[in-house]
């Protein structure tokens, strides 16, 4: 073992001596909290991409009842691209599921290999905006049936969100607050905190929301296809809000405005507001979205749940660290 | 509904082929005495020739009862695998040389096996009712109730996949030969979990260049591929 490899284990070894460039291009490091959240986030794309090859999405019924389900209620200019892609894809439902498939995979393993990062973010952006529009039919924002509870405004934005604020780039200065502030810095990346769940604050008030037996139906009609278990936790879940869907939606709205807001407010309540909003998405994947209905052998996706805690994790704000000049002062001149 | 059978085909080739090319490292590590995780190796040979048959039934060259049993064993030795890292590195063994196949890639091998196990004991109820066939299916009846575990069996899966691209490209033969050393230094810069003790004395006099691993790279594609084709399994039997 030469003292050149040796430094090239953990970068800058002080005592040894230089290192080829060769060997600091290779050395692996454990990744930082920024590669990690991005590991993360090609690891979901991965698990979309295996999803999309459920035996389901290569029968005509995957674009024709599925996607074609999406134009309902869309204005005429977002619902007919979406008429005609599930027409596209009903009747190439076998090649276009194995290219949607294999797009995902490529790129989750885009995300994960590092000289092509920013290529699979990139690319994620793109796939997240065309998803959201064919595959989910803007999330139903449009057409008044968004529902935070079951995934709105879609959970593929939150991909193309994430893709943004995970971007390998720092143009948020020395000191942020925190890992998704990185890229866009924390004035934009506080923005689109605030818009994303202020906009779920802003749904769950919206149309048969608001109805006393509106979600008591929304999770009611979920538990179809689960097993057992699961329809146990629909079923206790629906009674427990029956006819008070108003209040427990007030509530919601209420509580997700608290965390929309709690962006802006010092570390500590700012934590305690990214720590609701992980809650909250837990809830979202358990009650609403039934762990994005993976049991059904019909989950596309995950669904926002998941997605909502990586970005919560993403705005958690680090205890500031002192100044390496602070931290490594001499002995000798400390009492100076 | 059964998937294209030319989609079990594609990841039924990629496991033979993942299973000959471990193969392959067993016999060369051996005529060139180069180190290897021979464990790992066995491994990845037994789950790709089971795989294989599981995705292509004419590729199944033993019963189910025989794969149970299989990594039933398997399980079991990653068990104790993990148990002897958790005691301690022990010279003998050389694994503790490898920092990128320490404890975690113990853990994921022992999570692969026992995800294989659960694939049989969750698929034979339905190969029997279907003539025995080993054809992938969602499951059904009991085995329903427990989906939420072959759900935990995909997320390691694909973790420690997306974990292995990430970490791939920085693997070279000459970061394999660097790794002989590469406990100690992670110890002293706190990187895996070890303790003050695991930086051995050993480890530090290790300051001769040993033959390099075999290709560790493709040792990682042949991984990544097992994960993903075991997980595309799993999300079937959901």
């Amino acid at each position: 073992m030469t003292s050149q490899t040796l430094s090239g284990a953990l970068g800058t070894l002080p005592g040894l001596s230089s290192t080829s460039d060769a060997t600091k291009r290779q050395a692996w490091a454990r990744p930082d909290g920024r590669r990690t959240l991005q590991l993360a986030l090609a690891t979901l794309w991965l698990l979309d991409g295996v999803l999309q090859l459920q035996s389901f999405f290569f029968t005509k019924s995957f674009g024709l009842q599925m996607i074609s389900g999406m134009s309902l209620g869309n204005p005429s200019v977002v619902a007919r691209p979406i008429a005609w892609s599930a027409t596209t894809i009903g009747h190439h439902a076998v090649f276009t599921d194995a290219c949607f498939a294999l797009a995902q995979i490529t790129i989750a393993v885009a995300i994960a290999w590092g000289p092509t990062v920013k290529i699979g973010l990139g690319a994620s952006v793109a796939w997240a905006v065309g998803v959201w529009w064919i595959g989910e039919g803007l999330g139903g924002v449009l057409n008044g049936t968004a529902n935070p509870l079951n995934g709105a405004p879609g959970a593929v934005m939150i991909y193309a969100l994430l893709a943004v604020l995970l971007w390998p780039t720092d143009r948020g200065g020395a000191h942020v607050p925190y890992i998704a502030a990185r890229a866009v810095g924390a004035p934009v990346a506080n923005a689109l905190w605030f818009v994303l769940w202020g906009s779920l604050s802003y749904f769950a008030l919206i149309g048969a929301n608001r109805s006393s037996d509106g979600l008591h139906h929304l999770i009611s009609a979920e538990a179809a296809g689960e097993p057992g278990w699961v329809i146990w936790i629909d079923r206790h879940a629906a009674s427990l809000v029956d006819h008070n869907g108003l209040a427990v939606m007030v509530t919601l709205s209420v509580l997700l405005g608290i965390v929309a807001i709690g962006t802006y407010l010092p570390r500590a309540p700012a934590n305690a507001t990214v720590a609701m909003a992980a809650v909250i998405g837990l809830t979202f994947w358990v009650v609403g979205e039934n762990f994005g209905a993976l049991f059904t052998n019909g989950a596309t996706d995950v669904n926002s749940g998941p997605l909502l805690i990586l970005l919560a994790v993403s705005y958690w704000r680090l205890r500031p660290r002192l100044e390496p000049a602070t931290a490594e002062m001499p002995l000798g001149l400390e009492g100076a | 509904m059964s998937n294209p059978q030319w989609l079990n085909d594609i990841f039924a080739a990629v496991m033979a082929a993942a299973a000959l090319y471990s193969a392959g490292r067993l016999v060369a590590a051996r005529i060139w005495s180069r180190p290897i995780h021979r464990d790992v190796d066995v491994a990845h040979v037994l789950m790709g020739t089971a795989m294989a048959g599981m995705l292509v039934s004419d590729l199944n060259p033993f019963p189910t009862g025989v794969w149970e049993v299989v990594f039933s064993l398997l399980a079991t030795w990653f068990i104790w695998r993990c148990y002897q890292f958790l005691r301690g590195p022990n010279p003998s063994i050389g694994y503790h040389q490898h920092v990128h196949h320490r404890l975690s890639r113990r853990l994921i091998h022992l999570v692969m096996s026992l995800a294989m196990l659960y694939m049989y004991l969750a698929a034979a109820p339905a190969a029997v009712a279907s003539g025995g066939s080993m054809a992938m299916g969602a499951a059904t009846g009991a085995t329903a109730n427990f989906v939420l575990l072959p759900l935990l069996f995909i997320a390691a899966l694909f973790v420690s996949g997306i974990w292995e691209v990430d970490r791939i490209g920085h693997l070279s033969l000459a970061n394999a030969t660097r790794d002989h050393a590469a406990p100690a230094f992670a110890s002293m810069s706190g990187l895996p979990r070890t303790t003050a003790g695991n930086v051995a004395a050993s480890d530090l006099r290790v300051t001769q260049e040993g033959p390099p691993w075999i290709a560790p790279r493709l040792e990682g594609t042949a991984h990544i591929a097992m994960c993903v084709t075991m997980g595309y399994m799993l999300v079937l039997m959901l």
